[in-house]
């Protein structure tokens, strides 16, 4: 266990140390701007220091997540001290720049060794120094603007100043229960606080927004991670810390962007955890819950403040409530909390007594210098600073997906260009040696873009797979019966695109499956069976597929059960007796087929598989199922790898041109005249060596003039989707070749059998035809 | 082509400038293009480029005026008959065919029409409204007549050009 811990706290640390790195990328620009802006007009631009107060104060969420203390304590200070430039009117001075300049400097150091040691061990006195310059610059200048604020008591933003020297001298008056804001409101100052967010508000951008929803959402999940592995082994409190940190960096997000309803709750869910990682709580099934729901309550609030819907009253209070039972529940253990808390307090307002004493110094030998020196020396370390940023690389970037698409978008059209310089028609005929391979060389290199430009959409499946846990607990719970999860193959890579498709489907199949699948834990051990169920989800690359896997090991599909549905609801004609297995599990894909025999709140509408295959075929992908009576189900996702290129065959009917997927051709043939019968609703039906397929004309189908009318003049195509087969009639096959799919315009509407277009070597637009919904066509025209 | 530069240029003070200054550049102004000897506005704003003919791969199950799509650049764009979703009688097509690709609703659509004159002013009042004759298919999508010294266009409202039902489809229904 403690190895995987290792590697867990491994992955925290570089991904620590990645972000951190883009962020001080970011932050030592601003810095810059910030004393060119002052340099300039004389006052501070109010938008960089924003920017840097909120990039320092990223650095310190995460930083105090990986339980990095130097990195916390010095950006919590200057954190500190661009609050005070923030909120009054202070000139700024050489020195305040190179010191956040130091203080990045030192981050960046610290980043190094954090990445290769996993701690920042052997930098605290480094850090104690700019945290004590950072403390007395501090005190120098919240004692200006003390006297500042006496001098115009005008000033609009005048009441946080006070705040801050009031809250200094309280501490150093030595009432430790007191304690600063950023760590935990209290309710003395909350409002202070309110009035300070109701300034803030003013200048969230959506952009601030959208980060703060994308974060907490990142930091919810990781919380989860954490619990639901702490429920597992609740031995190990690290991972309560774990998520204790978690939850305290988004409240810290949330109260600094002012969002009071997100901030109160995960504050009092990070009470609970923090029982819990004490060891004064046990983690049982009831505080697990209550946990996990404010946690999707913390990241719908998040989800709703980006799209700027409000949170719903109601739920907070409620949840809000719920929390404070469980807050008080024990109250033996809380009061431990309290003290054990309270010690942290003191010891954190400790060294801040000390600065309040600096204050009071200050205070005494006032320095109002307001002027603003250009320094060379500053300019030095910023150049410095930034041949240091070039020369540590970082391993991700994050990109827009949009970029991403345009330039995937872009790949195809290369591919295009390329195969219609290859096929130039002014070309032909003639003896090219040097340009052939030139081509050839050119074509290489585009393939190998191409490649690389999709694998940069390609992201691992694990996050999707790690939601499944807490659907199976969640699950577990609500049916009382014991499972296990396992996952295997969570590093398979696939499309963005897919990942968003099957997030849906998975849920549905792994609600199946622990529903129907599973029996409970009674009858498990009576069929002698673990009494604990298995889920398993296994994803892996198999031949251009990505295959996820479900499985269980419950009861399996009742083919009894299913045909008698079925025939209830009349999918099927007849006792269905003479349906082969596969085609019996076919059924339970259809909408509205239902074996429960009463709609539970989790499944027996009918719907759940029937968006399983809905969704899987959305993206061409098929379902395939491996059941077996008392030993479990299999339920197959097959998924191409991705959804943007395809190997595809060209046919020509008369003038026009159509792709089929080669993926479903199953061969084409020549047929003689003795093989074909004509059914007497006019279907033709061929026999290719004694299987009957019905025959779709596609020149019929589309309206198009042909060469050939005879079946046995022209060219069959036995195609296939879902174990369907039918023959198409085509005049004949151009060739194979690899095209990038685009949608046909969203002005047409869907199209009968065509799945999306593509632009053909010569720059011309050629339909794909969509098998399935071809033979569909065709099938629905023969039951009317 | 001349035109096809006066509408880059609207176009890139589109992206440059803000809402205020767009509506003053694009207010007021139309691409004329002929129809069977008759001519018609559609509102600048609307347009992104003029093309020539070209191959056109036709697509199932499409009402008559839409011929089918073209390859723009990559992109793949639906083009529809002007005349014949005015009932117009069709006419093969020549050198002077054109095809105006406007955007509605961020659908790009590309028109076919005879051939493409000029850009216009035609200030706001100097459009009366249509008068209001039911006849033919085509009265349903004008917008406006707009006089020009002594000639007349017929400016065309696009949304309605493009997302308006057929009259015969609704009333087969």
């Amino acid at each position: 266990m403690s190895s995987i811990i290792n590697d867990e706290k491994q992955e925290f640390v570089s991904e620590f140390v990645n972000s951190s790195r883009e962020l001080l990328d970011d932050v030592e620009p601003q810095i810059i701007a910030l004393e060119k802006s002052s340099d300039a007009y004389g006052e501070l631009d109010p938008e960089i220091l924003n920017t840097i107060f909120r990039l320092f104060h990223t650095l310190k969420g995460t930083a105090a997540f990986v339980d990095l203390q130097t990195i916390t304590s010095v950006t919590h200070e200057a954190e500190t001290l661009l609050d005070i430039f923030r909120k009054e009117k202070v000139s700024l001075q050489t020195e305040h720049i190179d010191l956040l300049c130091r203080t990045s400097d030192f981050i960046r150091n610290i980043l190094d060794t954090v990445e290769s040691q996993l701690d920042d061990k052997g930098f605290e006195n480094i850090a104690s120094e700019i945290v004590v310059d950072l403390k007395n610059t501090i005190a120098a200048v919240s004692l200006e603007t003390g006297g500042g604020q006496k001098l115009s008591p005008g000033n609009f933003n005048g009441g946080a100043a006070p705040a801050t020297v009031k809250a200094a001298v309280d501490k150093s008056a030595g009432s430790p229960v007191e304690k600063p804001s950023t760590e935990k409101p209290s309710a003395e100052n909350f409002e202070e606080e309110n009035n300070f967010e109701e300034e803030l508000k003013l200048i969230i951008t959506p952009e601030m927004k959208a980060r703060f929803t994308q974060e907490t959402g990142e930091l919810c999940e990781e919380a989860e991670l954490m619990l639901l592995a702490f429920e597992r082994v609740p031995d190990n409190l690290e991972l309560a810390a774990n998520a204790f940190r978690a939850l305290h960096s988004i409240k810290g997000n949330a109260g600094f962007f002012g969002f009071i309803e997100l901030e109160k709750i995960s504050h009092s869910t990070e009470n609970i955890l923090d029982s819990l990682r004490n060891g004064a709580k046990q983690p049982d099934k009831n505080i697990m819950s209550v946990i996990l729901t404010s946690i999707d309550y913390i990241r719908n609030g998040a989800k709703k403040i980006n799209v700027n819907a409000s949170i719903d009253a109601g739920e907070t209070a409620t949840l809000a409530a719920a929390l404070e039972s469980l807050n008080n529940e024990n109250i033996n253990s809380t009061k431990k909390d309290n003290n054990s808390l309270s010690d942290k307090v003191s010891a954190i307002i400790g060294p801040e007594g000390a600065e309040s004493d600096d204050i009071k110094n200050g205070l005494e030998s006032e320095n109002s210098d307001g002027q603003i020196r250009p320094n060379d020396a500053g300019a030095k370390d910023i150049q410095k600073s930034s041949a240091a940023s070039m020369a540590s690389t970082s391993q991700f970037i994050r990109i827009d997906t949009e970029k991403l698409d345009s330039l995937l978008d872009l790949v195809g059209e290369m591919v295009i260009a390329e195969s219609m310089v290859a096929n130039c028609p002014d070309l032909k005929g003639l003896q090219l040696e040097k340009f052939e391979k030139a081509i050839h060389h050119l074509n290489k290199i585009t393939r190998d873009i191409q490649e690389t430009a999709l694998a940069m959409r390609m992201i691992p499946l694990s996050s999707t797979f790690h939601k499944m846990e807490r659907l199976v607990r969640d699950l577990s719970n609500k049916f009382n019966k014991k499972i296990k999860l396992e996952i295997a193959g969570e590093e398979t890579e696939v499309d963005k695109t897919i990942i968003e498709q099957i997030s849906d489907p998975l849920v549905h199949v792994i609600r199946n499956s622990i529903d129907h699948g599973l029996e409970s834990n009674e009858e498990r051990v009576k069929a002698g069976k673990p009494s604990a169920g298995t889920i398993r989800i296994e994803a892996k690359h198999s031949a251009g597929e990505v295959w996820i896997i479900i499985e269980d090991d419950g009861r399996g599909l009742n083919r009894e059960k299913i045909i008698k549905k079925a025939v209830e609801n009349s999918l099927i004609k007849g006792d269905g007796s003479e349906l082969k297995d596969e085609e019996v599990w076919k059924l339970i894909f259809e909408p509205g087929f239902s074996t429960a025999e009463k709609v539970s709140n989790i499944s027996g509408r009918g719907v759940g598989m029937d968006v399983v295959r809905r969704n899987i075929e959305k993206i061409r992908g098929r379902v395939d199922i491996k059941t077996q009576k008392d030993a479990g189900t299999m339920i197959i996702l097959r998924i191409p790898l991705t959804l943007a290129i395809i190997d595809g065959m060209e046919i020509k009917v008369g003038s026009a041109r159509y792709i089929i997927p080669i993926g479903s051709i199953r061969q084409s043939f020549k047929t003689m005249h003795d093989k074909i019968s004509h059914t007497p609703d006019g279907t033709e039906i061929v026999n290719v060596r004694g299987e009957l397929l019905p025959v779709i004309r596609l020149h019929d189908m589309y309206n198009i003039k042909s060469l050939y009318t005879k079946l046995e003049e022209g060219l069959l195509i036995i195609v296939e989707n879902n174990e369907k087969k039918c023959c198409l009639f085509v005049d004949e096959l151009i060739g194979q070749q690899q095209i990038v799919i685009k949608g046909l315009s969203n002005y047409l509407g869907h199209v009968r059998g065509v799945s999306g277009c593509a632009i053909m070597g010569d720059g011309e637009v050629s339909l794909i035809l969509d098998i399935g919904d071809l033979i569909s066509s065709v099938e629905l025209s023969a039951t009317a | 082509m001349s035109i096809n530069e006066k509408i880059r240029n609207n176009n890139t003070m589109l992206d440059d400038d803000m809402d205020e200054e767009m509506e003053d550049t694009q207010e007021d102004k139309y691409l004329t293009f002929v129809l069977n000897r008759e001519e018609y506005g559609i509102e600048i704003k609307h347009v992104i480029e003029i093309i020539g003919i070209q191959n056109i791969t036709s697509v199932p199950d499409m009402p008559h005026y839409i011929k089918g799509v073209i390859n723009l650049r990559g992109k793949v764009i639906p083009v529809m008959d002007v005349r014949i979703r005015f009932n117009i009688n069709e006419q093969a097509y020549n050198e002077r065919t054109c095809i105006i690709v406007i955007t509605v609703s961020e659908q790009l659509v590309g028109l076919i029409v005879d051939e493409v004159s000029e850009v216009l002013d035609i200030p706001k009042t100097n459009v009366e409204p249509s008068p209001k004759v039911n006849r033919g298919e085509g009265s349903k999508f004008v917008q406006g007549m707009g006089k020009v010294g002594d000639a007349v266009k017929i400016l065309l409202n696009a949304d309605k050009l493009l997302f308006e039902e057929d009259l015969e489809k609704i009333a087969a229904l």
